[in-house]
């Protein structure tokens, strides 16, 4: 079942976009990962043009986060004053990010950043990802993880101490930690720029929170989606009103069908291994990183690639 | 089914005849289109277009459908270290995004090369009358055959070479396939009539291609109102993440 997408100027199979659409809704409520650094990539490879893609995630992004957010704020798990802290981050540089998108575009060079930023940010978190759900699935009971996790938690403290120097300060009363002003700005200004290339950003922001700031989990979950709503609704605008690359049939599709498979998720999540998981989240993110650079390190077939110049 | 569109078309065609009463007669040829208006709909995925017309002397048919001119970047990867990455790009102005050139036969048996290159039968005579600018040195001597290649493999530029039907000599009609991923705009059709390597008639056209209903709305919305667009639509997707967040769960509360 063909539909027509209207920005994208292509059809596309309704049934497979919706399919992706369950599978990133089911993925985010079973493993907690936003799933737009997937999303992204797998528009690609069925042919929607990057800056659409990249263009349209945002919008999912929103919806889902502020289904999340709704119950996080009234469950007080907010932190308002660092959350402000690192909207300030994200704007900024999400906005710079979106103009230079732009310049990109015309230049012909944003599939190539785009994809150079993929096969990093996927791999790495692959890896990581990987890594960590091998130890869960195979050495839960060995408690070796035990004497690691005390050897991270104190280079952690270490990392923040030695932090200590920098300037503003402050008490985020409901985060239980004082800290400079310039962690949360920072890492709001790197979330920004995945943000605007289609990534979200919460996958990098709740481990930071949690193991670099030690935030609280639950405080770091609830203050990553008022991020994501905050970041992702100013980018998914700006993305549509500036580079015209919002596809609203696509947005749509995706939106309904994320939002039935994160009903799906929350009910498989009671009975689902998290771990085995997780462990496939990070095949999959893995698959999709190996995929892309394949593509870049293999001698094309045509050497030559022709586009409209409006988009 | 395809005799009763071709009844229907002769219909109409001699419907128009009459109409028309000889108005184009010293031309020589009459045409007309089943339907001159290709509409773009949300369940769009190509469309047949049906043209036909007569010819007060026997001889060959050709059609040319061209969609209005546009700029496109033709680009060109090279190697970088160990990666495949773009690195030159060619701007190819004043070129129409979609041409087809139909026949009754092969182009080649109809008239001589020069005489299809000066009336623009030919993909070559469409790309001489380009515009380019950008990086013509690096790699993109031969760019006409990379840009020709891709656009027949887009389904854009396309010969189809017996798609055109004679019927008696002088009554023709053709039925070809336009794509779902096509230029929008009013595209031109320009039909020749050859006699012995000779053109002898020439008749222009046109051919609407545009979004319909919801799918022109958006499209238009989301290019000329761009900002407010990006506001409202982003506002409704919030407001559906949540709505049908809150509309699942209650509908699972009560089946638990």
């Amino acid at each position: 079942m063909e539909i027509f997408l209207p920005i994208a100027h292509m059809d596309v199979n309704l049934l497979l976009v919706l399919a992706f659409g369950v599978s990133i809704g089911f993925l985010s409520a079973l493993t907690g990962v936003g799933g737009g650094f997937l999303l992204t990539p797998l528009l690609m490879i069925i042919g929607v043009p990057p800056l659409v893609a990249v263009g349209t995630t945002p919008a999912l992004i929103a919806g889902s986060a502020a289904a999340g957010s709704h119950s996080h704020w009234q469950l007080g798990n907010m932190d308002l004053r660092f959350g402000l802290a690192l909207l300030v981050g994200s704007w900024s540089t999400a906005i710079g990010a979106i103009y230079a998108t732009r310049v990109l575009a015309r230049g012909g060079h944003f599939d190539t950043v785009v994809v150079f930023t993929y096969i990093t940010i996927l791999g790495t978190v692959g890896v990581i990802t990987f890594a960590e759900s091998i130890r869960a699935v195979f050495g839960r009971a060995a408690a070796a993880g035990a004497p690691a996790a005390t050897a991270s938690t104190a280079a952690t403290a270490s990392t923040a101490g030695r932090l200590a120097w920098l300037p503003g300060q402050m008490e985020f009363r409901v985060a239980q930690r004082r800290m400079s002003v310039v962690l949360p700005l920072l890492l709001g200004a790197f979330v920004g720029v995945l943000n605007s290339l289609g990534m979200g950003g919460g996958f990098v922001a709740v481990p930071a929170m949690i193991y670099l700031l030690r935030v609280p989990t639950k405080v770091a979950i609830g203050t990553s989606l008022l991020l994501m709503l905050a970041t992702s609704t100013v980018v998914s605008a700006m993305q549509a009103a500036i580079n015209h690359s919002l596809d609203p049939i696509l947005a749509l599709t995706l939106i309904i069908g994320s939002a039935l498979g994160a009903q799906w998720g929350a009910r498989m999540s009671a009975i689902l291994p998290g771990e085995k998981l997780r462990l496939l989240l990070a095949l999959i993110l893995l698959a999709v990183a190996i995929k892309f650079l394949v593509g870049l390190l293999t001698a094309p077939a045509e050497l030559y690639s022709l586009t409209g110049v409006g988009l | 089914m395809s005799v009763l569109r071709r009844a229907l078309g002769w219909a109409m065609f001699i419907f128009c005849s009459v109409w028309w009463t000889g108005a184009r007669a010293d031309s020589g040829l009459l045409t007309d289109l089943k339907s001159s208006h290709v509409k773009i709909t949300t369940g769009f995925t190509g469309q047949h277009v049906f043209v036909f017309g007569s010819t007060t002397r026997s001889g060959d048919i050709v059609i040319r459908v061209t969609s209005p001119d546009e700029a496109q970047a033709l680009a060109r990867k090279g190697r970088v270290g160990p990666f495949w990455l773009k690195r030159g790009k060619l701007l190819v102005e004043r070129v129409p995004g979609l041409v087809y050139l139909l026949s009754n036969r092969p182009l080649d048996k109809i008239a001589d090369r020069a005489v299809l290159e000066r009336h623009g039968l030919t993909f070559h005579s469409t790309l001489a009358a380009a515009r380019i600018s950008g990086d013509p040195a690096g790699g993109f001597e031969h760019w006409q055959t990379a840009f020709e290649r891709l656009k027949q493999e887009q389904g854009l530029f396309r010969k189809l070479e017996s798609d055109v039907r004679l019927d008696d000599g002088r009554l023709f009609s053709a039925d070809f396939p336009l794509p779902a991923k096509l230029p929008v705009g009013l595209y031109r059709l320009d039909v020749y009539s050859f006699r012995n390597g000779v053109l002898t008639a020439r008749h222009e056209g046109t051919l609407l291609v545009n979004e319909v209903g919801i799918e022109r709305w958006l499209s238009r919305v989301a290019a000329q109102h761009s900002g407010t667009f990006g506001v409202l639509f982003t506002l409704l997707s919030v407001a559906l993440g949540v709505t049908l967040s809150m509309l699942l769960r209650r509908d699972h509360g009560r089946r638990i």
